[in-house]
């Protein structure tokens, strides 16, 4: 009967992961600039948690590849700046390495806390957490069907564009975007006539608006356990990195 | 688009979360009231599709893609509010279970996504869209220019959380996010257009608040003051955020702009780290002695230190339920 | 098997439903179906019987009067009414619209109001009866297609119906999963009504069908009657299959 329960639930109360979270990263996010060791020393919090929940690497990198696009624009943008105003002699080349450093570390512990905190994704219990936390239900209730049913609605876009690529259809410019545009417009009316379909399968059995939940929320000891380190040890770093001038 | 952590000061972070949380809670209670119970699985199977499209490359210029947004049609089609409850369930989606996008950003982002890439051009679609006359072709049109919109306002307004966090300067930000979304927003209007022309064409009556009102029309001399109410109240929060919000961001110690004025990396901060922790008194031998070289080997000192915290956490650690799901599951 | 005679299981006189945008759906039914009946509802596409369906427990409700075990399908009923008839969808990822597939099989328990070691009692069992217990933390997407059929059966055999209402219950099952559906329908004894255009399965499931056309009801009878009938079943746009002989009727 218990096949699939070798591992007991999750005994973290969902609240205690997110706040874990919060906490971390605006005490990353909060931490002055002056010194790295501060941010090496945060490191070792998410690295522990991701050890313990045994996140793929594979997984944290595709991750922490997110982060290319917007810090590749700063870069850019502050180089052109830096290019711009070199005869003002205001900036230096060591400082704006110095600083995107400090972009490059404040966004990946982040990445990485998020990676560690938030467990194996359970969505469920992400959900119960949120709404634990005064979100409102429609809004997890939303996350929860959307988490559901995008890998399916994604597949059949793949479905239709296959279906057009046998007919010949390569998207190559711009101009292409109409068609494909109409490719998904052809999903949308898929995914609404489901939301139709999904909405009497609700009601039929007796939905009313939220989702019930049978396992009220419980602090334990567990949480205690976990929060105490999670938030003292970078409040401690923080609270160091401003003594140390 | 999604700023992650880090690129945004507390107070920007702050000031962004305030105003993107009152617009959220507010659309969250509308959409209860409207929709009822249908609001769950009709609104979650759109953030799914929105999701979904998300993951839609189309090409931009020879080599180079860009991806969907949907802020404008999530409105267009489930209505407004809705839509904001949408795009804010993918965005809190992306960053606590993708990783992509920051906690701290949570406000910038359905702010940008949201509200500027969302409500603000059905706005323009709904004031416009009917204005001339009741043809498909006019409000195709109208949607296709504001999604188009919608990306270069999202890209302007982001360009601004950036500029004001001091992360990079408004000088060179503003135009090169603008110029280069201002492209990539092409795309985004030619898929809005393609994709409303499909739902149009078979089933109008899916579309929410489509036909939008004729503005010439005796009725929509209400709508026009509510939306001279959202515009006037929208101006007045900017403002008021420009005035007290701003001048404090960019005065605070952990302003990176601040920072690189008044501290140099070389002749403090390496002397710190050095000082500090023995770990980081090594010189990287290929590097000599130069402040880089003691980067070099602080960095190097991490890795290792950091693979070592990750395997102690796997040894204390439990076995991953072959069924959870698993982290990672983006971009299969 | 032994319940009160007094009242059908499904009791619908002079139903008519047009879609709102004017489509007609269903033409004057008339349909009653005793309790512990087990009924085939065949036609071909676009006959109306996913249409009716979703007047058994409300969804839709149409001009006529349609009561479901004794209740009026009206606003004040549609509560009770939807604990008791268990409506199964085709596409089973419609109807698996939660995160795992525990979750799924307890989530008409739980909207019952039901205490939290019932609702587990119920999911345990359920899960077991359709041999399913092992995946209970599996997320949908991870199920097989088979998997899935049995699933949406689960979450709808977990709230106890009277009334069970399989639409396309066969659609895209391999011949091993048909089977055991069939089986399994068997053991169960609520009244069945399975819709469908698979007219071996509806011989292996039903003891009497109903060919429903054009939104009307057109023949009724003893399912192997129905069956042996080449020319009422060609008019009405379903034949038999490559190789399909039904057995002669008795008598």
């Amino acid at each position: 009967m218990d096949g699939d329960r070798r591992l007991p639930a999750d005994p973290l109360d969902p609240r205690a992961r997110l706040i874990a979270l919060l906490g971390f990263v605006v005490v990353v996010v909060a931490t002055p600039p002056r010194a790295a060791w501060p941010f090496l020393a945060y490191a070792l919090v998410p690295a522990f948690f991701i050890g313990y929940e045994r996140v793929s690497p594979r997984a944290l990198a595709r991750r922490l590849l997110f982060l290319g696009p917007l810090l590749l624009t700063v870069v850019g943008t502050r180089l052109l700046w830096f290019l711009l105003q070199h005869d003002s002699g205001q900036p230096t080349l060591q400082n704006e390495v110095w600083l995107l450093a400090v972009l490059g570390m404040r966004s990946g512990l982040a990445v990485l806390a998020v990676a560690a905190f938030m467990g194996h994704g359970d969505i469920n219990r992400l959900a119960q957490g949120l709404r634990g936390l005064g979100v409102p239900a429609i809004l997890t209730g939303v996350m929860e069907q959307a988490y559901r049913y995008w890998r399916l609605l994604w597949r059949e876009l793949g479905l239709l564009r296959d279906a057009a690529g046998a007919r010949g259809f390569r998207p190559r410019h711009l101009g292409d975007t109409v068609t494909l545009g109409r490719l998904t417009g052809s999903l949308l009316l898929r995914s609404l006539q489901r939301a139709e379909r999904v909405h009497h399968a609700m009601l039929g059995r007796g939905f009313a608006g939220t989702f019930p939940t049978s396992h009220p929320l419980r602090w334990s000891r567990y949480d205690a356990l976990f929060l105490l380190p999670a938030l003292i040890l970078p409040a401690a770093i923080c609270a160091a990195s401003h003594l140390v001038e | 688009m999604h700023i992650p952590d880090g690129f945004l000061t507390l107070p920007v972070a702050a000031a962004t979360g305030v105003a993107a949380a009152t617009a959220v809670g507010y659309a969250a209670r509308r959409a209860g009231r409207e929709m009822g119970e249908s609001a769950v699985p009709v609104l979650g199977v759109s953030a799914a599709f929105i999701f979904a499209a998300q993951m839609l490359n189309f090409p931009v210029l020879a080599g180079t893609s860009g991806h969907f947004v949907g802020g404008l049609l999530a409105c267009l089609v489930v209505g407004p509010w809705n839509g904001v409850v949408v795009m804010t369930a993918i965005v809190l989606l992306q960053a606590l279970l993708m990783g992509d996008g920051g906690l701290t950003a949570l406000g910038a982002n359905v702010l940008n996504m949201a509200v500027v890439g969302g409500l603000l051009p059905w706005l323009l679609v709904r004031a416009l869209g009917g204005s001339v006359r009741h043809t498909r072709t006019s409000y195709l049109a109208v949607a296709g220019v504001a999604a188009w919109l919608a990306v270069v306002l999202a890209s302007a307004t982001c360009a601004v959380e950036l500029a004001v966090s001091g992360t990079a300067p408004l000088g060179a930000v503003l135009p090169a996010m603008v110029l280069v979304h201002s492209v990539i927003g092409i795309g985004e209007g030619l898929l809005t257009v393609g994709i409303l022309g499909v739902l149009l064409s078979s089933r109008p009556e899916l579309l929410r608040g489509y036909p939008p009102p004729l503005s010439l029309s005796p009725s929509p001399a209400g709508f026009r003051k509510r939306a001279w109410g959202v515009a006037v109240t929208g101006l007045v929060v900017a403002v008021l955020l420009a005035v007290f919000v701003a001048p404090w961001a960019s005065s605070q110690p952990d302003g990176l702009e601040r920072v690189a004025e008044t501290q140099a990396f070389t002749d403090r901060a390496t002397d710190q780290v050095a000082a500090q922790t023995p770990l980081f008194d090594y010189q990287f031998p290929l590097l000599g002695d130069t402040p880089w070289s003691t980067s070099a080997a602080g960095a190097m000192g991490t890795v290792v230190l950091f693979g070592l915290v990750v395997l102690l956490g796997r040894a204390l650690g439990r076995r991953a339920s072959p069924d959870g799901a698993e982290i990672g599951h983006d971009g299969t | 098997m032994t319940r009160a005679p007094a009242v059908p299981a499904v009791d619908i006189s002079h139903l008519s439903f047009r879609y709102p945008d004017g489509t007609p759906a269903l033409d004057d039914i008339c349909l009653t179906i005793q309790p512990g009946e087990s009924v085939a509802l065949l036609g071909p596409n676009g006959a109306g019987k996913t249409t009716l369906a979703l007047h058994l427990n409300g969804l839709l409700r149409g001009q006529g009067r349609v009561a479901v075990l004794g209740l009026q399908t009206v606003p004040a009923n549609l509560g009770a009414l939807r604990q008791r008839v268990g409506l199964v969808f085709q596409d089973p990822d419609d109807q698996l619209f939660m995160n795992t597939l525990g979750d799924d099989v307890a989530f008409g328990p739980r909207n019952m109001g039901l205490e939290p070691e019932e609702v587990e009692r119920r999911v345990a069992e359920s899960l077991e009866l359709l041999g399913l217990d092992r995946l209970r933390n599996r997320p949908p997407h991870r199920l097989s297609y088979g998997q899935k059929r049995r699933a949406t059966l689960a979450g709808v055999l977990a709230m106890k119906p009277d009334l069970l209402v399989l639409d396309e219950p066969s659609g895209n099952l391999d011949p091993v999963g048909r089977r055991r559906l069939a089986e399994l329908l068997a053991q169960l004894d609520c009244t069945l009504l399975v819709v469908t255009h698979d007219l071996p399965y509806a011989l292996q499931t039903c003891r009497r069908a109903v060919i429903l056309n054009g939104g009307r009801a057109v023949a009724d009878g003893p399912t192997t009657r129905i069956l042996a009938d080449r020319h009422l079943l060609e008019a009405n746009g379903l034949e038999w299959p490559f190789g399909f002989t039904p057995p002669a009727p008795p008598g």
